[in-house]
């Protein structure tokens, strides 16, 4: 019976078309952490996945699919972690992973100018956007370049429009600014709003190996540090 | 023949689920190309009423005579101004080509704003002052004309803004070829005829050339000595060697050797990076990279072992104000002390762990900006007759004498400082200690992670 069994490929076909794009677009419409479970796909699993790896749960390949080896790997996770072993990774299981931060971690004010949490969870999805993979002093520089342009007057004056002003930072631009942020840039960017700037009062950063607009090379350089150089 | 019947029907199934998915696509896309569209209509149009409105204001402003109806049309620039940069970076064009036209906007509004504050305080606005409003007043002109001819093209052929939807949509760090960038860019070339603002604000020109005063008539050091230097004032963990490396410069606010000190024969236990002056050898800033163990200290032990590390490292009379806690680690703000004063502008920021006590960030170039012996005035007021300035309604405890920063150009005023509660909310509350004025209020927000430590 050929024609069955192409009958059974078309219709099986359709239903992973039609379930690999409700899910698709389920996770482009959730900006924060989705709640994960068996069946998830996309960049969140994948992220889930490499932690679990890391740290010796996860033993598969990395694949961005919630299939049984990640749902073994979150139970025994869940299960050492003293979770309810539930499979499923909600908001309690991103933080223990280490890649949700608990709410209540951020400050409220400092002396002089008021710094609330939203713009130190904004700053630290620029830094974890633009330096995920700097060391923590690399980090501050990212969130002290934002406010240093809020400071000076060829530049909006809040963090959110230097941030969301258009082409100002690539990760913005392309949306990857709404992954998780880890805990090391949010401690960044609270060392940034706390007064930190290893730069020196730069404006401008990029990576000299990867930057590719020329315009950028006519500014003045004023430091280094890790991959980036820092201008005015 | 039936056979067939099954996949045929499937088949043509696919090709409608395919085509009506398709469809659904391109209308959420339209939708989504009108809705982007119409903002930026909305932000453009805003953005011309806004600076019409400015020219209009800052014609106003030169014509007005009574102090009082002046002291109103700054505020209005100064409002149109920031609303006009707010509008104007929400259109999709890179910060590269409005640099200059969010300048003006922000020097015209915080102009205003320092105009505003003169005739506040009673002085009149003079002939330097009317001659930056003319200069302000013909550029906002030129720009209105500017934006006029952008909006003709717009109407009249209605590409100019799809042109720069679709440019939105494109990937990034691609030369910028369209048409519709061509005019704002010319627009921006047009603001760099104009001369530079000199005057009492955040924004003026001259703040960028500042000096640091804590450093000046001290001499220059060289690279070795900035690497002893970066060594005696580390924290140093006991029985622990470190490799010391001049690694760069910086040629920032402070020009600085760049050293790092990594840890001898424990790999990945925490770089410490640090800037050392160039100038007197003084250490702007540091900060280590080492991860947090569990945490076996309180803040107040933490605070008396960032206090003890400023003292040993010739920092003396310090006074911890401030604390902010941040994962597993506490950033303290010292201000200096003068003869029993608190000198909020000489601020140097202590990052402490709490799992050994280490010092493991400092931050103190606002210190060495604005560090100097000062010549602080005697107070005409006393404690008691300041208190009696304040609020009624404020339950004021306290006060003590502190020197704040008022201006942007390193400004200050002696007065007394109140720490008062006005029904579950405190404030500080600065009295000009000279003349009674009510100079800052400060609203304290009190949370878990940090507040102001009195």
């Amino acid at each position: 019976m050929p024609g069955r069994l192409f009958g059974k490929i078309v219709f099986f076909g359709i239903l992973i078309f039609v379930v690999t794009f409700a899910f698709y677009s389920d996770r482009q419409a959730g900006t924060q952490a989705p709640v994960l479970y068996w069946g998830s796909t996309g960049d969140y699993v994948y992220q889930a996945q490499q932690r679990l790896s890391q740290w010796g749960y996860y033993t598969g390949w990395p694949d961005g699919v919630y299939g049984f080896e990640t749902w073994r790997a979150v139970r025994d996770f869940q299960l050492n972690n003293g979770l309810e072993p539930d499979g499923v990774i909600g908001r309690l299981t991103w933080e223990a992973l280490g890649l949700w931060v608990p709410e209540n971690s951020y400050p409220s004010v400092s002396r002089g100018a008021a710094t609330d949490r939203d713009s130190v969870f904004l700053l630290a999805q620029v830094i974890e956007g633009e330096a995920a993979d700097e060391p923590l002093v690399g980090k501050v520089a990212v969130g002290a370049v934002i406010l240093n342009r809020t400071q000076n007057a060829s530049f909006p004056r809040t963090i959110s429009e230097v941030v969301f002003q258009p082409d100002a930072f690539q990760v913005v631009s392309n949306g990857e600014i709404n992954r998780p942020v880890s805990e090391e840039s949010v401690q960044a960017a609270q060392m940034a709003l706390a007064g930190y700037d290893p730069t020196g009062g730069a404006l401008y950063f990029w990576n000299p190996v990867t930057a590719l607009s020329p315009w950028v090379w006519s500014r003045q350089i004023i430091t280094q540090i890790g991959n980036h150089v820092f201008a005015r | 023949m039936h056979r067939f019947i099954l996949p045929l029907v499937l088949g043509v199934l696919m090709v409608v689920a395919a085509g009506l998915f398709g469809y659904s696509q391109y209308q959420a896309r339209r939708g989504l190309e009108t809705l982007l569209g119409n903002k930026y209509q909305q932000a453009f149009y805003d953005f011309i009423g806004q600076v019409q409105s400015l020219e209009v204001l800052f014609a106003k402003s030169m014509v007005a005579a009574d102090p009082r109806q002046n002291g109103a049309l700054f505020m209005d620039i100064r409002q149109q101004a920031s609303a006009a940069q707010a509008s104007l970076v929400q259109l999709p064009l890179s910060d590269i080509t409005v640099t200059r036209t969010v300048k003006f906007l922000n020097q015209a509004g915080d102009y205003a704003d320092s105009l505003a504050r003169k005739t506040k305080e009673g002085r009149a606005v003079d002939a330097g002052d009317w001659e930056t409003l003319d200069s302000l007043y013909r550029q906002a002109g030129d720009l209105n004309r500017e934006l006029q001819g952008i909006q003709a093209v717009m109407t009249t052929d209605g590409s100019f803004l799809r042109d720069l939807v679709r440019e939105a949509g494109r990937k990034l760090r691609k030369p910028p070829v369209e048409p519709a960038r061509s005019d704002f860019k010319a627009l921006d070339r047009q603001m760099q005829h104009y001369p530079a603002l000199i005057y009492d604000g955040p924004f003026s020109e001259h703040l960028e050339l500042r000096e640091p005063r804590g450093l000046s008539g001290l001499a220059e050091i060289t690279k070795e000595e900035a690497g002893r230097i970066a060594l005696e004032f580390l924290d140093k963990r006991p029985d622990i060697t470190y490799q010391v490396r001049v690694a760069g410069t910086n040629e920032g606010t402070i020009p600085a050797y760049r050293v790092e000190l990594a840890p001898e024969g424990e790999p990945g236990t925490g770089e410490v990076i640090m800037d050392v002056s160039r100038r007197g050898g003084k250490v702007t800033w540091l900060i280590s990279s080492r991860l947090t163990g569990e945490v076996t200290l309180d803040i107040e032990q933490a605070k008396t072992k960032a206090g003890r590390f400023l003292q040993e490292r010739g920092y003396k009379n310090m006074q911890a104000t401030y604390f902010l806690r941040h994962g597993d680690a506490v950033t303290f703000n010292f201000a200096a002390t003068q003869d029993g004063a608190v000198i909020y502008p000489d601020l140097v920021k202590v990052t402490v762990a709490l799992d050994n006590g280490e010092t493991t960030g400092v931050e103190a170039t606002g210190y060495l900006m604005s560090h100097q012996k000062r010549a602080l005035p005697k107070p005409k007021l006393t404690l008691k007759q300041a208190r009696a300035l304040l609020n009624p309604r404020l339950a004021a405890e306290g006060g003590r004498l502190a020197v704040i920063p008022t201006g942007p150009a390193g400004e200050e005023k002696l007065t007394y400082e109140f720490k008062g509660k006005l029904g579950d909310d405190t404030y500080l509350v600065y009295i000009n200690a000279l003349n009674g004025r009510e100079e800052k209020i400060l609203k304290l927000i009190e949370t878990p992670a940090g507040t102001l430590t009195m």
